[in-house]
C-alpha cells in the first residue's frame, strides 16, 4: 500500500462542511420551531392576549423551508465532494462525501417531519 | 511495521531511559499518583462496578418487597430510598463512569497514542467521581438517604418536601458531573489530535467516532444539568424562586433541565454499547464491518437527535399538541438510525464465518434485546400510548430492556472480548457462557413479565400492590428473574477475577482482531507503544502497513523517544498527518489535592461551616498552583532538547497543541453553562403569569463596561500570543509583550469582575423576591465566576512566562488565554441579552 494522494484543501473543505451543515440546520429546525411556538404562544397567552397563531405557524414553517433548503444544499455539495474525490482517488474527502450525503438526506427527512405537524395541528391549541 | 532505510534503531541505553521516562509508581505512591489512562480507566470500571453491585442488591431488595402483594419486607420510606439510590447509582455512579473508564482505558491504545491528553486532568475526574460516590452514600451513614426519585422532581425535592438528603444528592450529582464534563474535553482531544500517523477519519474504529460523539453530547446535556442541580440548590439554601411558582418560578423548568440531559444520557450508555458491538462482531465474525460510512452516520445521527428528544419525558405534563409533535417527529427519526447499525451488525454476521465465543454471544444477547427495547420505545414514543403507559411498569420494563440490553450486555461483551488485553489472561469459556446464559434468562424473566405488569395497571415507584390488581404472579416472575439475572453477573465477575491468576496465558492478540489496541503488549507497557504504529486501513492489523515516509519518519522519530519527556505525537484533525509531539504528565498527587478540596467544599456547604469552606478553597487554589507549576516544569525539560526527531516541535501555537482543544472546550462549557440559565429565565418569563414587565437590569454603563474590558483581555491576550519564535533553537525575545499582554488581560479581568460585582450590588434585585430577581443575579454570579476562571488561566500565561526560558510555551498559554476569555465575552454576550434585552421584546 502506497501513500495515498493528497486531495484539494477546496475538496475537503467542501466536504467537511456537507458533513457540519444537516445535523446543525436539523438542530436548528427543532430547537427554532420549538422556542419560537411554544414560548410565543405561551408569552401570548400569560399576557392574557390572543395569540396569532397563523404568522406563528408560518414563521415556524418558513425557518423549517429554509433550513431544510440548506440541508438540501449541503448534500448537494457532499455528492460534488465525493465525485471530484473519486477522480482525484482521495479515499478522506470522498468519505466524508458520503457521510455529507447520508446525513443530508437523514437529517432532511428529520426536518420535514417536524415541518409538517403546524400545517396539520392547530398552533397554538 | 515497516522502518525506513535511513532511521536510527534506538539503541539499548533509549530504551532504558525512555522506560524509565514512563515508570509508573511503586507502592502507595501508584494508589495515590498515577496518572496514566490504564490505571485511570481501571479505576473508573472497579469502582464503578462496585457501585454496580452495590445498585443490584438494593434492586433485589425491592425486588424481594414486591415479589408478593401487600408485602412489608422494606417500609415505604425506605422503598423510596432505594429505588432512589439504586436510579441515582445505575445512571450516574455505574453506566457513564464506567464508560468513561472504559474509553480511557482503550481510546490511547485504539488510536496508537501513549495516554490521554491532560492525564492530570483525567485523574483529577476520577477523583471527582469517587468523592461523588462517597458523598452520595454517606448519606446512609448519616440517615438521610435521598428518597425523590432519581430525576429529583420538584416540589418533591424542592425546600418544602425534601429536608438535608437532597443537598447530599445535589452536591454528589454536581461532583459527578463535573467528572463527566471533564472526561468528554478528554476524549474530544485524544480522538481530534492524538490519532496515530496515518488513521485519517475514515480509518477511525467505530469505538472512537461514537465516544467523540458521545464526548459533544455530554458537553451539551450534561452541564444544563449541573446548571439546573445548582438552581434548585440556590432555591433549597439561598431562597431563590426558579420552581416557586407564586413567586415566578416554575417546576416544569426542572423537568426540562432534567430531561435535556436525562434523555441524551440514555444514548449516552446505548451509543458506545452499540460501539463496543461494532468493535466485537467483526472481529468474532472475521469479517470487516460492513457499511462502515453508514455506521458513523448512525451514530451522528442518534448522537444529534437525542439532543432534541427530551420533551417525550413530558408527554403528560400539559405540554401544547404541536410541542409534543415536534419531539414524536424527532422520536420516530432517531428509532431509523439504530436500525440502520443492527442491520450493519447483522449484515456482518451475514457475510463473516461467526465464532460462539462468550463475546459473540453477549453481543447476540444485545442484538435480540434491544431490538425488543427498541420496538418498545417507538410505541412510547407516540403520545397518545405513551399517556397510557406513562409512570406505569410497561416504561420501567422499556427502559430496562434498552440500557441492560443497550449497554450492559455490550459491556460484558467488551470485557470478555478485551480481558485479555487488560490483563493478558483469557477467562474461561465454560463459566462464561454459563453467565452469559443466567444473565440472558434471568433479564428476561425479570423485565418481561413488566410489560405486562405495566399494562394491566401497576404504577411504578410504589412499594407495594393490591392482591387484587392480579399482578402477584406476574412480580413473582420478575423477582426470581433478578435473582437469576444476579447470579449472572456474580458468575461473570468470578470468572473474569478467576482468569486474572488462572486463565489461559493471551498473546498480543488471541481473537486476530484488526485494531491497534491488538498490536500492543498484553497488558500493555507504561507507554502502550515503544514504537508508535503508522495506519493504512481501517483494520491496521489485518491489512500491510503503507510505504509512506511521512508517516514513517514520524514513527522512527518516537521509537523508543523522547527520552526527556513523556511525549506522544500529535496530528493533524482530518488526515492525521504527522504534526507535533504532544506531553504527558507524568505522576503527580495535585489531581487528588483539588479533588479533595471540591468534596470538601460540598461537605463544607453541607455541615454549614465556613470555616471548612475557606479552608477547602486554599487547598484548592494551592493545588491547582502546585499542579500548574508542576506542568510547566515538566513542559521545561521538553522544550531543553531539540524538537523529537529533529522535526517534530514539542507544542505549538492553534490547533496544534491539546492545550488550544482544551481551552476551547472549556469555553464551549462556559458558554453552554450561561446559556442554560439564560433559556431558563426566558422559559420562566414566557410562562409565568405575573413578571416585571418590561424590566431589565438597568445598569446599561456597567454593563457596557464589563463587555469592554473582557474584550480588552481578549485583545491583550491574543495580541501577547502572536510575539516571540516557535523556534526549538531561538532565545527569548517578546518576555516584556507577553508580561504586560498577560498584565493587561488581567487587569482588564478584575475591572469587568469588579464592575459585574458592581451591577449585582447596585441593582436593588432581591433573588428572594421573584424568580426575575433570582434568574438575573444567577446571571451575574455564572459571568463573575467565568471571570475567575479566565483569571486563572491568566495567571498560569504568568507562570508559564516566568518558568520558561523559550517563548513558545508562554505563546500558547496566552492564546488558550485567549480562547477562554473569547468565551467569557460570549457568556456577557448572552447574559446581557437575556438581562437587558429580552425582556423588552417578550410580550
Amino acid at each position: 500500500m502506497t501513500a495515498v494522494p493528497a486531495a484539494r484543501p477546496r475538496t475537503v473543505r467542501a466536504a467537511v462542511t456537507a458533513v457540519l451543515v444537516p445535523p446543525a440546520a436539523w438542530l436548528a429546525a427543532l430547537g427554532l420551531s420549538y422556542v419560537v411556538q411554544d414560548f410565543a404562544c405561551s408569552a401570548y397567552t400569560s399576557a392574557g392576549r390572543v395569540p396569532p397563531a397563523t404568522a406563528i405557524g408560518a414563521v415556524v414553517v418558513g425557518l423549517d423551508v429554509v433550513l431544510l433548503a440548506l440541508t438540501l444544499a449541503a448534500g448537494v455539495v457532499a455528492w460534488q465532494a465525493y465525485r471530484h474525490a473519486s477522480t482525484e482517488h482521495s479515499p478522506l474527502p470522498g468519505f466524508l462525501g458520503v457521510l455529507g450525503m447520508i446525513l443530508s438526506l437523514a437529517f432532511a427527512g428529520g426536518i420535514v417531519m417536524i415541518a409538517v405537524n403546524p400545517l396539520v395541528l392547530e398552533v397554538c391549541a | 511495521m515497516t522502518t525506513t532505510d535511513q532511521e536510527t534503531r534506538p539503541t539499548a541505553e533509549d530504551r532504558s531511559r525512555f522506560e524509565e521516562v514512563w515508570a509508573r509508581p511503586r507502592g502507595w505512591r501508584r494508589a495515590l499518583t498515577s496518572v496514566q489512562h490504564k490505571s485511570v480507566g481501571t479505576r473508573y470500571m472497579v469502582t464503578a462496578a462496585v457501585f454496580f453491585f452495590v445498585g443490584g442488591i438494593q434492586a433485589l431488595f425491592m425486588r424481594v418487597q414486591l415479589a408478593q402483594p401487600e408485602q412489608q419486607v422494606l417500609s415505604a420510606q425506605t422503598y423510596n430510598e432505594l429505588f432512589t439510590m439504586h436510579g441515582t447509582t445505575m445512571m450516574f455512579l455505574f453506566a457513564v463512569p464506567f464508560l468513561e473508564g472504559l474509553a480511557a482505558y482503550l481510546l490511547p491504545l485504539m488510536l496508537g497514542a501513549r495516554d490521554m491528553p491532560f492525564a492530570r486532568y483525567n485523574t483529577f475526574n476520577y477523583w471527582c467521581y469517587l468523592f461523588a460516590g462517597i458523598i452520595l452514600y454517606s448519606s446512609f451513614l448519616v440517615g438521610m438517604v435521598p428518597d425523590a426519585g432519581w430525576f429529583a422532581y420538584v416540589p418533591l425535592s424542592g425546600p418544602e418536601f425534601a429536608d438535608k438528603a437532597m443537598d447530599i444528592w445535589l452536591f454528589g450529582l454536581a461532583l459527578a458531573e463535573l467528572a463527566a464534563i471533564g472526561a468528554a474535553i478528554e476524549m474530544i482531544v485524544v480522538v481530534l489530535g492524538m490519532r496515530a500517523p496515518g488513521m485519517s477519519l475514515d480509518r477511525m474504529p467505530i469505538f472512537a467516532w461514537t465516544m467523540l460523539c458521545v464526548a459533544a453530547m455530554i458537553i451539551l446535556a450534561f452541564v444544563p444539568l449541573l446548571v439546573g442541580s445548582m438552581l434548585l440548590e440556590l432555591d433549597r439554601n439561598a431562597g431563590t424562586a426558579f420552581f416557586d411558582v407564586e413567586r415566578g418560578g416554575d417546576p416544569l423548568l426542572w423537568q426540562h433541565l432534567f430531561w435535556i440531559f436525562g434523555h441524551p444520557e440514555v444514548y449516552v450508555m446505548f451509543l458506545p454499547g452499540a460501539a463496543i458491538i461494532s468493535q466485537v462482531v467483526p472481529v468474532h465474525s472475521r469479517h470487516r464491518l460492513v457499511g462502515y460510512p453508514f455506521v458513523v452516520a448512525a451514530v451522528v445521527v442518534t448522537a444529534i437527535m437525542s439532543l432534541g428528544l427530551w420533551v417525550h419525558h413530558m408527554y403528560t405534563t400539559g405540554l401544547p399538541p404541536v410541542t409534543l409533535s415536534f419531539f414524536t417527529a424527532a422520536s420516530m427519526s432517531i428509532s431509523v438510525a439504530s436500525g440502520v447499525q443492527v442491520v450493519a451488525w447483522i449484515t456482518t454476521l451475514w457475510s463473516g464465518r461467526p465464532r460462539l465465543t462468550v463475546p459473540m454471544l453477549f453481543s447476540l444477547g444485545f442484538l435480540f434485546t434491544f431490538v425488543a427495547g427498541g420496538i418498545t420505545g417507538v410505541m412510547v414514543a407516540s403520545a397518545p400510548f405513551d399517556a397510557q403507559a406513562h409512570d406505569s411498569y410497561f416504561v420501567v420494563a422499556h427502559f430496562h430492556y434498552v440500557l441492560i440490553g443497550g449497554m450492559l450486555f455490550p459491556v460484558m461483551a467488551g470485557l470478555f472480548h478485551w480481558w485479555p488485553k487488560f490483563t493478558g489472561r483469557i477467562p474461561s469459556a465454560r463459566l462464561g457462557t454459563v453467565s452469559f446464559w443466567l444473565t440472558f434468562a434471568g433479564f428476561h424473566l425479570t423485565f418481561f413479565p413488566m410489560h405486562l405488569t405495566g399494562l394491566w395497571g401497576m404504577p411504578r415507584r410504589v412499594f407495594t400492590y393490591d392482591a387484587t390488581l392480579g399482578v402477584g404472579l406476574l412480580n413473582l416472575l420478575s423477582t426470581v428473574g433478578a435473582f437469576v439475572l444476579a447470579a449472572g453477573f456474580v458468575l461473570a465477575a468470578t470468572t473474569l477475577l478467576v482468569a486474572l491468576r488462572r486463565g489461559e496465558r493471551s498473546g498480543p492478540n488471541p481473537w486476530g482482531a484488526d485494531s491497534l489496541e491488538w498490536a500492543a503488549d498484553s497488558p500493555p507497557s507504561s507507554p502502550n507503544f515503544g514504537r508508535i504504529p503508522v495506519v493504512g486501513s481501517r483494520a491496521p492489523l489485518w491489512n500491510p502497513p503503507p510505504q509512506d515516509p511521512e508517516l514513517d519518519g514520524m514513527a522512527a522519530a518516537f521509537d523508543h523517544a523522547p527520552q526527556n519527556v513523556r511525549a506522544t505525537p500529535f496530528t493533524t484533525v482530518l488526515a492525521a498527518r504527522p504534526g507535533t509531539a504532544a506531553v504527558q504528565a507524568r505522576p503527580s498527587l495535585w489531581p487528588l489535592v483539588t479533588a479533595g478540596g471540591l468534596a470538601l467544599v460540598a461537605v463544607g456547604l453541607l455541615v454549614g461551616s465556613v470555616w471548612v469552606v475557606a479552608a477547602s478553597v486554599l487547598v484548592i487554589v494551592a493545588g491547582f498552583v502546585a499542579w500548574e507549576l508542576q506542568n510547566e516544569r515538566e513542559l521545561g525539560a521538553g522544550e531543553a532538547r531539540e524538537p523529537v526527531g529533529g522535526r517534530y516541535p514539542v507544542e505549538a501555537p492553534g490547533p496544534r497543541s491539546p492545550g488550544w482543544w482544551g481551552a476551547t472546550a472549556a469555553a464551549v462549557v462556559l458558554v453552554v453553562a450561561v446559556a442554560t440559565v439564560a433559556f431558563s429565565l426566558l422559559f420562566l418569563e414566557v410562562n409565568a403569569p405575573v413578571w416585571p414587565a418590561g424590566e431589565t437590569l438597568g445598569r446599561p454603563w456597567l454593563s457596557a463596561g464589563t463587555g469592554v474590558a473582557l474584550a480588552l483581555a481578549v485583545a491583550a491576550a491574543w495580541w501577547g500570543s502572536r510575539h516571540g519564535p516557535l523556534d526549538h533553537a531561538a532565545a527569548s525575545e517578546a518576555r516584556g509583550v507577553h508580561l504586560a499582554a498577560t498584565a493587561t488581560a488581567g487587569l482588564a479581568g478584575t475591572a469587568a469582575l469588579a464592575l459585574t460585582v458592581a451591577q449585582w450590588v447596585t441593582s436593588d434585585l432581591d433573588p428572594t423576591a421573584h424568580a426575575y430577581d433570582s434568574g438575573v443575579l444567577t446571571l451575574l454570579g455564572t459571568q463573575a465566576l467565568a471571570i475567575v476562571l479566565g483569571l486563572g488561566i491568566t495567571g498560569c500565561a504568568v507562570v508559564a512566562r516566568l518558568t520558561h526560558a523559550r517563548d513558545v510555551r508562554p505563546r500558547i498559554m496566552l492564546q488558550n488565554s485567549a480562547m477562554l476569555w473569547t468565551g467569557v465575552l460570549v457568556v456577557w454576550a448572552i447574559a446581557w441579552a437575556a438581562t437587558d434585552l429580552v425582556p423588552v421584546a417578550v410580550v
